[in-house]
C-alpha cells in the first residue's frame, strides 16, 4: 500500500485502536474506582452529544438535564413498578423522552434564540420542581431504588450487582451507537441542512428549507439519546431522586462540548465529557474545598489558549511539530 | 392579602429588578448572557457583610463601596478574560466557569457557613394604621431610587446616549467616535454593580452563603424573557410579574408558585416570543 492510501486510512485505523484499547483497559486495568469514574463519563458522554447534536442546529439548551430525569424516572418506575427487563426499559426511557422532546419541540423550538435557551432552562427547574413535590409517583426526596439488572444472554445470565463490568461495557456499546448516529446524521444531506438551519436560518429558510422540521428531528433525537443516558445512570447508581437532574448539568455539558471542541459533532463532545467529568472527579478527591475554584480556573485557562477545544489539537499538535523541527535544521530552505 | 406579604412581593420585586436590569444592560451591548451574574450578587452581599457588619462602615457607604468594589471586579473581567477570547460562545462558557471561581474562592475566604447580616433598620413603621417592617420598606425605597438614578442615566446623560448608541449600532456608535469597547467595559461594571447592590441591600433579610447566587439569577433571566429581551422597561415589568407571583402566589397557594413562575413564562414566550414589551422599546 503506498503512503497515500496509508494516510487517509489513517484516522479509522486511529479510531479501530481506540476503541480496541478501551475494550482491553478494564481487563488490564483493575483499578474499580477508575472503571466507576469511567462509566460516570460515559454517561456524561451521552449527555454532551446530546446536548451538542442540539447546539450544532443552531440552539443552545439550559434544560437538556430534563430529558436526562426524564428518562432516569421513566426507567427506574419501568424497572421498579412494571418489572421490565433491562434492555426494555432503556428503550422505554429513550422513548419517552423523544416523546416529550416532540411534544414540548414543537412549540419552544419556534421561538428559537435565547427565548428557547430559557424556556427550557424554565423547563429543566420545571422538571426539578416536580420530581421533588409529585410524591406519589417520584417519592419527592427520597427517590426511588432500583434493583441492580440481572442480564439474561442465552445461557449465560448477568448480575449486574456482584461487578461493574457490564456497566462499562453498555456504556460503551452505548456510546458507539450514539457516536455512530450523530456521525452518519452530521455527515449526511440531513446534517448539512442542519448546519444551515443553525448558520443562517433566514437564508435556509429562503431556500426551502422548514426550520422547525430539522430543530424537531434533532431535538427529539438529542432526548431519546439523552433518555437513554438517564436511565442507565439511574440504573448504574440503583437510585433516582431530584439532585441528579439539577440544571447545572447543562451548563456542564456546555463546558465539556467546549473544552472538547464544538467544530466536530462527535469526537470534540465525547472527548470533553471523559476529560471534564474524569479530571472532575480526580480535583474533587484530591482538592476537596479547592475544586471549585481550580476548576474554574482551568476551564479558563483551556479556552484562552484553545478556543476552539482540545480536537483542534489534532492540527495545531502536527504544525508545532513541524515547527521543532524546522528550527533545528541547519540549512535553512533557501524556497520557502 | 395582608400588606406585609405586598411589601414581601416588592422586596423580591426589587431584587428581580436589580438582578435583571443588569443583565439586560451586559446583553444589549454585548451580546452574551453573563451566567456568573448571580455570583455577583453573591459578592456584593459578602461586601456588604465584611464592610457594614464586620468594620462597621454607615450602611450607605458600604452600599456605595460594595457596588465600586465588585464592579470593579466586573471590569477586569471583562477588560482581561472576556474580551481577549472575544467569541461568544467561549465568552459565555467562561461566565459559566465564573461561577465556579467566584464560589470556590468566596468559599475559601469566608467559609461554607452561612452568614447573617444585621437590618440597618430595625424596628417597625405604622403607616395608616398597618405596621410594617422598615427594613423591608427602606429596602423597596433604596431599590426605586436605584431604578429611577440608572433610567435617568442612560436616557438623560451623554454616557448613556452613547451607551444605547452602542447597543443599537456598534459599527455605526464607532464611526461616530463612541469607543464601544470602553463602553462595554463600563456597562459590565454598571451592571454587576448592580447585581452587588442588590446582594447588599438583600443581605440583611436573607442569610448570605458562597451559593445564594443561583436562585437571583434565575429569575432574572425569566423576569427578562417576561418584559422582553433588551430593554430596561421590560425587566422591571418582568421583575414585578415574578416578584408578585413568588410572594402573592406563595401565600395563596405554597410551593406549587414556583411552578406558576416558570409555566408563566412559557405562556407568554408562547403567545408573545418577543416579550411583553419587546417590540415597543425599541
Amino acid at each position: 500500500m503506498d503512503k497515500a492510501k496509508i494516510k487517509a486510512k489513517l484516522p479509522l485505523i486511529l479510531l479501530l485502536a481506540f476503541i480496541i484499547f478501551t475494550i482491553i483497559f478494564p481487563l488490564v486495568v483493575k483499578d474499580r474506582f477508575l472503571i466507576s469514574i469511567l462509566i460516570e463519563a460515559g454517561v456524561m458522554c451521552l449527555f454532551a452529544l446530546g446536548f451538542a447534536a442540539v447546539f450544532r442546529s443552531g440552539q443552545f439548551s439550559l434544560g437538556q438535564a430534563a430529558f436526562l430525569a426524564v428518562g432516569g424516572y421513566t426507567g427506574a418506575l419501568l424497572a421498579s413498578k412494571a418489572g421490565l427487563p433491562f434492555w426494555l426499559s432503556l428503550l422505554g426511557a429513550g422513548l419517552s423522552s423523544a416523546v416529550v422532546a416532540f411534544l414540548l419541540g414543537i412549540v419552544i423550538l419556534r421561538m428559537g434564540g435565547l427565548y428557547f435557551s430559557i424556556a427550557t432552562l424554565a423547563l429543566g427547574e420545571i422538571a426539578i420542581i416536580i420530581a421533588k413535590n409529585w410524591d406519589s409517583v417520584t417519592s419527592g426526596m427520597t427517590g426511588i431504588a432500583v434493583n441492580a439488572p440481572i442480564v439474561k444472554i442465552g445461557e449465560l445470565s448477568i448480575n449486574f450487582a456482584t461487578t461493574k463490568l457490564p456497566y462499562y461495557y453498555i456504556m460503551l456499546l452505548l456510546i458507539i451507537l450514539a457516536a455512530l448516529m450523530f456521525w452518519r446524521i452530521d455527515r449526511s444531506r440531513l446534517g448539512t441542512v442542519i448546519r444551515s438551519v443553525a448558520v443562517a436560518p433566514v437564508m435556509s429558510e429562503h431556500v426551502g428549507i422548514h426550520l422547525m422540521k430539522y430543530r424537531v428531528i434533532i431535538f427529539t433525537l438529542a432526548a431519546f439519546v439523552t433518555g437513554i443516558a438517564g436511565a442507565f445512570y439511574v440504573y448504574y447508581l440503583s437510585w433516582v431522586g431530584p439532585p441528579l437532574f439539577a440544571g447545572s448539568q447543562s451548563m456542564v455539558a456546555l463546558i465539556m462540548c467546549v473544552i472538547g471542541g464544538l467544530w466536530s459533532a462527535v469526537s470534540g463532545p465525547i472527548i470533553g465529557a471523559i476529560i471534564v467529568s474524569y479530571f472532575g472527579t480526580m480535583m474533587q478527591i484530591h482538592l476537596e474545598g479547592l475544586r471549585p475554584l481550580v476548576f474554574g480556573v482551568v476551564v479558563i485557562v483551556m479556552i484562552w489558549f484553545m478556543p476552539n477545544g482540545l480536537v483542534e489539537l489534532q492540527y495545531r499538535f502536527p504544525a508545532w511539530v513541524k515547527s521543532l523541527f524546522k528550527k533545528k535544521g541547519k540549512v535553512p530552505d533557501a524556497a520557502a | 392579602m395582608p400588606p406585609a406579604i405586598f411589601i414581601d412581593s416588592l422586596v423580591l420585586s426589587s431584587m428581580y429588578i436589580l438582578m435583571a436590569s443588569g443583565l439586560v444592560l451586559v446583553f444589549s451591548i454585548m451580546g452574551i448572557l453573563n451566567f456568573a451574574h448571580g455570583q455577583f450578587y453573591m459578592l456584593g452581599a459578602y461586601a456588604i457583610f465584611y464592610l457594614f457588619q464586620q468594620a462597621g462602615i454607615n450602611f450607605f457607604v458600604s452600599l456605595a463601596l460594595s457596588a465600586a468594589i465588585v464592579g470593579f471586579v466586573g471590569i477586569l473581567v471583562e477588560r482581561y478574560i472576556m474580551r481577549p477570547i472575544g467569541q461568544p460562545i467561549q465568552v459565555v462558557v467562561i461566565t459559566i466557569a465564573l461561577i465556579s471561581v467566584f464560589e470556590g474562592l468566596i468559599t475559601l475566604i469566608a467559609g461554607p457557613a452561612p452568614r447573617s447580616v444585621t437590618s440597618a433598620f430595625p424596628g417597625t413603621v405604622s403607616i395608616a394604621g398597618v405596621s410594617l417592617s422598615s427594613e423591608r420598606l427602606a429596602t423597596v425605597i433604596i431599590a426605586v431610587l436605584l431604578i429611577v438614578a440608572l433610567y435617568l442615566f442612560i436616557q438623560r446623560t451623554r454616557l448613556g446616549l452613547a451607551m444605547r448608541a452602542a447597543a443599537q449600532q456598534p459599527v455605526a456608535a464607532g464611526l461616530f467616535g463612541i469607543k464601544v469597547a470602553r463602553v462595554s467595559t463600563l456597562v459590565m461594571g454598571i451592571g454587576c454593580g448592580l447585581a452587588a447592590l442588590a446582594g447588599a441591600i438583600m443581605a440583611p433579610m436573607f442569610y448570605v452563603d458562597p451559593w445564594i447566587g443561583g436562585q437571583p439569577l434565575v429569575m432574572a433571566l425569566l423576569a427578562i424573557v417576561i418584559g422582553g429581551m433588551g430593554s430596561l422597561g421590560g425587566a422591571v415589568v418582568g421583575g414585578i410579574v415574578l416578584g408578585m407571583i413568588g410572594s402573592i402566589a406563595a401565600y395563596y397557594i405554597g410551593f406549587w408558585s414556583q411552578l406558576i413562575s416558570f409555566g408563566i413564562v412559557i405562556v407568554i414566550l408562547l403567545f408573545r416570543p418577543q416579550g411583553l414589551f419587546g417590540q415597543s422599546e425599541k
